[in-house]
């Protein structure tokens, strides 16, 4: 499957990648960029199969990038990896159409927890 | 809401990220010195924007310390070097990231806290008036972190 990373941070992207290996799910393809704005042009040109995007990001935030594919009618497995956990964000990821948020920081556990049923 | 209690949230969070993401054995919350904070100091600045407050989150420690908190997050060796110093003050930016996450979620019931995208600095920042600050010393293993809040009210107009 082809796995779409959107985070600024360099540190937390080279983080989720470890993670992903270290929970198994190291022998996907994955891409990185840093925001929605690069992201939704990524997501036009390779169609990826999931999303691991943060929430707040410059140019384009996770929300707002997850609210622009919903506007373009592209259908692909969302998930957020943020700080944002209150029950509101939680609520307005749900809302968006989001599969699960995973709270940073996290575990190779909490990424099995979520990716199970999409990555096997 | 009074800043010392943005602060004492921002100690905890620190800590609980120290001894957990960063695998840190002690850290010891130092309070609040009568100094004021050190010329030589970097790190990162992050906003949080509450219903009453428009405030700034500062991260701060001399390079050496925010080297060494950059490997442990990375999980890179004590003799191994980072690429770059934009490499040091991305990943504590995303240790500030994480941080101020913990204040948020300290905070919940209390106030709504939106988070802001952090910038990385080297050398002082002067709050401008209007603005309160209040800043306190974290001893993370052998290493001191100042912990900084600057916030300005918010309008009642906004």
């Amino acid at each position: 499957m082809k796995i779409l990373l959107v985070d600024d941070s360099k540190a937390m992207r080279l983080i989720v990648r470890r993670t992903l290996r270290q929970a198994g799910f190291g022998d996907h393809a994955i891409t990185e960029v840093s925001n929605g704005k690069e992201a939704l042009d990524a997501v036009r040109a390779d169609h990826p199969d999931l999303i691991l995007s943060d929430w707040n990001m410059p140019e384009m935030n996770g929300i707002e990038f997850l609210d622009a594919l919903n506007a373009e009618g592209i259908s692909v497995k969302f998930g957020f990896v943020t700080t944002e956990r209150t029950p509101e964000m939680r609520a307005r990821a749900e809302g968006a159409g989001a599969s699960f948020l995973i709270v940073k920081p996290f575990t190779p556990e909490d990424f099995k927890v979520a990716l199970a049923s999409i990555l096997g | 809401m009074e800043l010392s209690v943005w602060l004492d949230a921002a100690a905890q969070a620190a800590s609980e990220i120290a001894t957990g993401s960063l695998g840190a054995t002690s850290t010891t919350w130092e309070g609040r010195p009568a100094t004021t904070l050190p010329g030589d100091l970097c790190g990162v600045y992050l906003p949080l924007l509450s219903d009453e407050l428009a405030l700034q989150f500062g991260f701060l420690a001399t390079f050496v310390v925010c080297a060494k908190l950059s490997r442990a997050l990375l999980g890179i060796a004590p003799d191994e070097e980072l690429e770059s110093e934009a490499d040091v003050f991305d990943a504590v930016g995303e240790i500030t990231n994480l941080v101020a996450g913990g204040v948020k979620a300290r905070l919940v019931g209390r106030c709504t806290v939106n988070l802001g995208v952090p910038l990385a600095l080297q050398g002082r920042v002067f709050p401008a008036s209007g603005s309160r600050s209040m800043q306190g010393v974290i001893r993370i293993d052998e290493s001191d972190v100042w912990l900084v809040m600057t916030g300005t009210p918010r309008s009642p107009n906004r």
